[in-house]
């Protein structure tokens, strides 16, 4: 009985066996397309596989949209002060690259001038209106004094009025009680360039038999005794001879633009033209 | 020191940093207000409220001291600034005998007409010194914006420093405003 019983497995093992070979035999050559049972197989089983899809997609997009966001939620909001910040940083660098092109200027135009020289912000400027002067922040402790002059990389600022240990008030030429000697670099004719309290100066002692045109440079002369020779000033924007008066009238549109001072150069020390020539 | 008298030591002091602060940052921005073109005068409006409160003395002190503070930063003369506040004091003191300081309407005659004197104050200076007269319409028009505008805001922030000090409407706390005092039938409502 146990011997029938181990036969008939044996023989059931062989079966299927040799039924695998044929499968694997049949298959071996180019694919066949599926055959009538197997199409039948395929269209009975796939809606249940379609299924099962779509449920396991319809959990995915459930648990993306709803339990997910609340993570993406807060990465954004992250990444939002992130980008704020970095767009802080990035405006921080832009000013400071304008200040250090400013600096750049004010560093080649002081190696020009020849003379020790200071540097200074400017701190503040007439409470009133009524005047044109500015507040920097170097003073007796920089080695600054009354009446130095005060320039920038485009050219004259003005001059030191007052002075205390770590501040000065600075007049500018713009302003009405201001005057500096000057000539235009063209022709050489001397005048005395003064502010109005405006936008404008004004040349005055021009002789009427002076050569000056619109567009002329005007420099200092050096001849006052406050601003070495040769700075810029600004640049003649009329020149009109007045009916029975002695002198030209000549305005002047300076070279600064004092809407925007934020460094100035404090010039110390003698001039060193005028020591060579002693 | 009595409470009243601490109080009114504390004010004033508030006042003089108030308008120290503005004078600085006056001198660091031209448009503190941050409004463009309505340039309110603090230091007047104060002065009045001084004078209206505390008497001729604080306000007088308060117009020097405020100019003097002006003169440091400023580029013009030494002691024209302070010439120009204590010409404001003048005008107060001047426009509270023509109108009645205690009452809105006068507060703004007299703050109005103090800043329109202290606009003509300058360019008159100006004139002399420089013989520069600068009567362009947008200083006209500055001018006269900051004049209606000061006027305008003192009956508003004269109540507000009263009910910042604690006092309602009508009462009187300055020992010397028996000049600003009318005859009962005559007051007007505050």
């Amino acid at each position: 009985m146990q011997g029938d019983k181990r036969f008939r497995t044996l023989w059931i093992s062989i079966f299927f066996g040799c039924f695998l070979l044929f499968l694997f035999s049949s298959s071996s050559g180019p694919k066949q397309p599926w055959n009538p049972v197997e199409q039948l197989i395929v269209e009975i089983t796939a809606p249940f596989q379609r299924l099962i899809r779509q449920s396991i997609d319809a959990t995915e997009n459930f648990w993306m949209n709803y339990f997910y966001l609340v993570d993406v939620r807060s990465e954004n909001a992250r990444l939002k002060q992130t980008a704020d910040a970095l767009r802080r940083e990035n405006n921080r660098y832009r000013e400071l690259l304008a200040t250090h092109e400013r600096l750049q200027k004010l560093l080649q135009f002081k190696e020009m001038v020849q003379r020790p020289a200071t540097a200074a912000q400017v701190i503040g400027a007439d409470p009133t209106g009524w005047f044109k002067s500015i507040i920097i922040d170097k003073g007796k402790d920089a080695g600054l004094s009354w009446d130095m002059p005060v320039v920038n990389a485009s050219g004259v600022v003005g001059r030191i009025v007052s002075v205390s240990k770590n501040y000065a008030k600075v007049l500018l030429i713009v302003d009405q009680n201001s005057a500096v000697d000057c000539l235009t670099q063209r022709s050489r004719d001397r005048g005395m360039v003064k502010g109005t309290g405006g936008r404008l100066c004004k040349m005055d002692y021009m002789a009427k038999s002076s050569d000056v045109a619109v567009g002329d440079l005007v420099i200092t002369s050096g001849l006052g005794g406050v601003f070495p020779k040769g700075l810029p000033v600004g640049t003649v924007t009329e020149a009109k001879e007045g009916d029975g008066k002695l002198f030209k009238e000549i305005d002047i549109m300076p070279c600064v633009d004092f809407s925007k001072l934020e460094e100035v150069l404090v010039i110390q020390g003698a001039d060193r033209r005028l020591e060579d020539a002693e | 020191m009595p409470p009243k008298a601490k109080e009114r030591s504390y004010f004033c002091l508030l006042a003089w940093i108030v308008g120290a602060a503005f004078t600085l940052l006056k001198a660091v921005d031209r448009d503190p207000w941050g409004v463009g073109i309505l340039d309110v005068d603090l230091i007047s409006l104060l002065t009045g409220y001084l004078f209206l409160s505390f008497g001729r003395i604080q306000a007088g002190i308060f117009a020097l001291g405020q100019g003097l503070l002006m003169d440091v930063f400023s580029g013009g003369p030494n002691g024209l600034s302070a010439l120009v506040h204590v010409g404001v004091f003048w005008g107060i003191y001047l426009g509270s005998l023509l109108f009645n300081f205690q009452t809105a309407r006068g507060q703004v005659m007299i703050v109005s007409l103090t800043v329109l004197l202290k606009n003509a104050m300058w360019q008159a200076l100006s004139a002399f010194f420089f013989g520069n007269l600068v009567l362009s319409a947008s200083i006209l028009c500055g001018a006269a914006i900051s004049v209606l505008g000061s006027g305008l805001l003192a009956p508003l922030l004269y109540a507000v420093f009263d009910r910042m000090r604690g006092f309602h409407a009508g009462e009187e706390d300055a020992p010397d405003l028996d000049h600003l005092k009318e005859p009962p039938g005559m007051a007007d409502h505050y």
